[in-house]
């Protein structure tokens, strides 16, 4: 949208003031909390919108400890990590399939990509017995696999754009060469669809690392649990720390910030093919 | 025969996908309606209770404040969170000064967990030290201070404020379709007259129907699930004016009342499944009467 440098007054004035709010409401929280996470508990109380007297950068290590962010971050990691994968090989190899499948295929994956408007908080009860009849209740491989289901629709949805994407002349000719349907996916596939796949893993991670609910259902020993349901114990844990208990909420979400900084094409790119293919 | 085989490749390549969605999707819905003719609470036997469950269902005042919440949170998402993101998308569309900070500024939120989000909010409605409560008493707006979360007239709207301001999501969505937009299009109507206000009216807003029918499936959807909030802030309090279905649904199942648990839970997939089809209905219906 180019050729409209000139732009009147008012337009101005009324961009500018709509953005000026927004920026306001979503940075406004941000800073208070980070400052309020540099005070003592002291000043928070008495004076909450005051840069600190006293810059109080030992709340961090205070609050680290007590909510032992990194228990609650290797956790995260982990679970999130190998649901991405596994999420990721399964999508892949089925959109892969369906690529390669006829009109029976195309119905399947219709039917398997409805299940993204599924409220899958519906089936609290069932998730609950599946994990528990599999004997995974109350294991990481628990949020693992729940994860990987709750995501695959979506990822289905994306990986499948990709797949589309990649040139029938290059399908063909790697056929010609006599290149077998699982050497063809693993060795020309995979690797064509490498920066797309990247996307889809960001959005899988992202609903991993942020899930609540079937963390808190799932999981009760402290030492499986994740950042979510860790954060959700930060009440009890700081008890009246409250400048503690901001600086615990800041580093929980420090990861996130700094990997929307490295990947933001990603996420931006993934959002819009998302948007136009659904 | 190489047919024959490349048919059991596809086959095999699916088959993870197909166990998966039946495990995970279909089997929990058919679940949720067996159960929900039945009593139960998960140690002693299932008891067919007939259309008990559902019966309960037209009596329960915690489920038809937790509906209208629920739905209420639905119409804050179509009727003001998506308009809010249209307009900024808009704005940002048309590259002002430092466009792409702001886009990024606005997405920021997005990926901070709702859980960590309610956590942050529930400091800023607090009635002691909060920071809404100081904003106002610095703009000398005293008499309007108060805890935000406990007061029955401002829970839910509090709620609800907490999130609609986060119009990032939806925003990039739109910028990504307003950026496929010829810009031809503005240019001769420029040519033509149009102020920027009459453009977006009568160019962008037009083209934006696919846009925003997926943005209002997804709004809904999206609401359908809300949970952390309620369950961190309020725990539907007070006197349940804040509860949600996924929250009721929640504490049902953890008072062992898995029947009726799931009765709800089936309303709730019901709810989803009747939105998904009148916003498609509504908007196919649109395209054909606009085009």
């Amino acid at each position: 949208m180019t050729g409209l440098r000139r732009q009147p007054l008012s337009w101005k004035l009324f961009a500018y003031g709509v953005i000026a709010f927004f920026f306001v409401v979503t940075i406004v929280p941000l800073l208070w909390i980070i400052i309020g996470s540099l005070k003592t508990n002291n000043e928070l109380m008495r004076s909450p919108f005051t840069l600190p007297e006293q810059w109080m950068f030992s709340n961090y290590k205070k609050a680290y400890l007590v909510a032992q962010l990194d228990q609650l971050f290797v956790n995260s990691v982990i679970v999130s990590s190998l649901s991405v994968l596994l999420c990721l090989l399964i999508a892949s190899m089925a959109a892969y399939a369906v690529s390669q499948g006829g009109r029976l295929a195309q119905f399947v994956y219709t039917v398997m990509i409805s299940g993204i408007f599924l409220p899958v908080n519906s089936l609290m009860v069932p998730y609950f017995l599946i994990s528990a009849n599999l004997g995974l209740l109350n294991t990481r491989w628990a949020l693992i696999t729940t994860y990987t289901a709750v995501g695959f629709p979506l990822s289905l949805l994306l990986v499948y754009g990709f797949v589309r994407a990649v040139p029938k002349e290059i399908l063909e000719s790697a056929h010609i060469d006599g290149a077998g349907f699982v050497y063809t996916y693993g060795r020309i596939i995979l690797p064509l669809i490498r920066s797309g796949l990247a996307t889809v893993a960001v959005f899988q991670f992202l609903l991993c690392w942020n899930e609540f609910l079937y963390a808190l259902l799932l999981t009760s020993d402290h030492e499986i649990r994740t950042l979510q349901v860790g954060i959700s114990l930060f009440k009890s844990q700081f008890n009246a720390d409250f400048a503690a208990m901001f600086a615990a909420i800041v580093m929980s979400i420090i990861p996130m910030a700094v990997l929307f900084v490295l990947l933001q094409r990603h996420v931006i790119q993934g959002l819009t093919q998302g948007a136009v293919k659904g | 025969m190489r047919s024959f085989r490349h048919k059991t490749s596809i086959l095999l390549f699916l088959l993870p996908a197909v166990v998966i969605f039946i495990v995970y999707y279909l089997y929990p819905v058919g679940f949720l309606v067996y159960t929900s003719f039945m009593k139960w609470d998960s140690i002693t036997p299932m008891e067919y209770v007939g259309w008990a469950n559902y019966r309960r269902l037209a009596e329960d005042g915690v489920f038809h404040l937790a509906l209208r919440n629920t739905l209420l949170w639905g119409l804050a998402g179509v009727f003001l969170h998506i308009p809010m993101a249209m307009l900024v998308a808009m704005i940002l569309s048309r590259k002002i000064a430092g466009w792409k900070w702001f886009r990024s500024i606005f997405f920021m939120p997005n990926l901070i967990s709702t859980l960590a989000l309610a956590m942050l909010w529930q400091f800023i409605y607090n009635g002691e030290f909060g920071l809404l409560n100081e904003v106002l008493r610095l703009v000398g707006l005293e008499s309007w201070q108060r805890n935000w979360l406990g007061n029955l007239d401002t829970a839910f709207p509090a709620l609800i404020a907490h999130w609609i301001f986060y119009i990032g999501y939806y925003m990039v969505i739109f910028m990504a379709h307003i950026s496929t937009i010829d810009p031809s299009l503005y240019e001769s109507s420029q040519i033509d007259g149009a102020g920027i206000f009459q453009q977006e009216r009568h160019i962008t807003l037009p083209l934006m129907k696919p846009a925003v029918a997926v943005a209002v499936l997804l709004v809904l959807t999206d609401t359908l699930k809300n949970f952390e909030a309620p369950f961190l802030l309020t725990n539907g309090g007070p006197a349940n004016q804040t509860m949600v279905m996924s929250l009721h649904i929640y504490n049902r199942m953890v008072s062992y009342q898995y029947g009726y648990a799931d009765t709800l839970a089936l309303m709730l997939v019901a709810i989803g499944a009747f939105m998904v089809i009148a916003v498609r209905m509504l908007f196919r219906e649109k395209e054909e009467r606009g085009g």
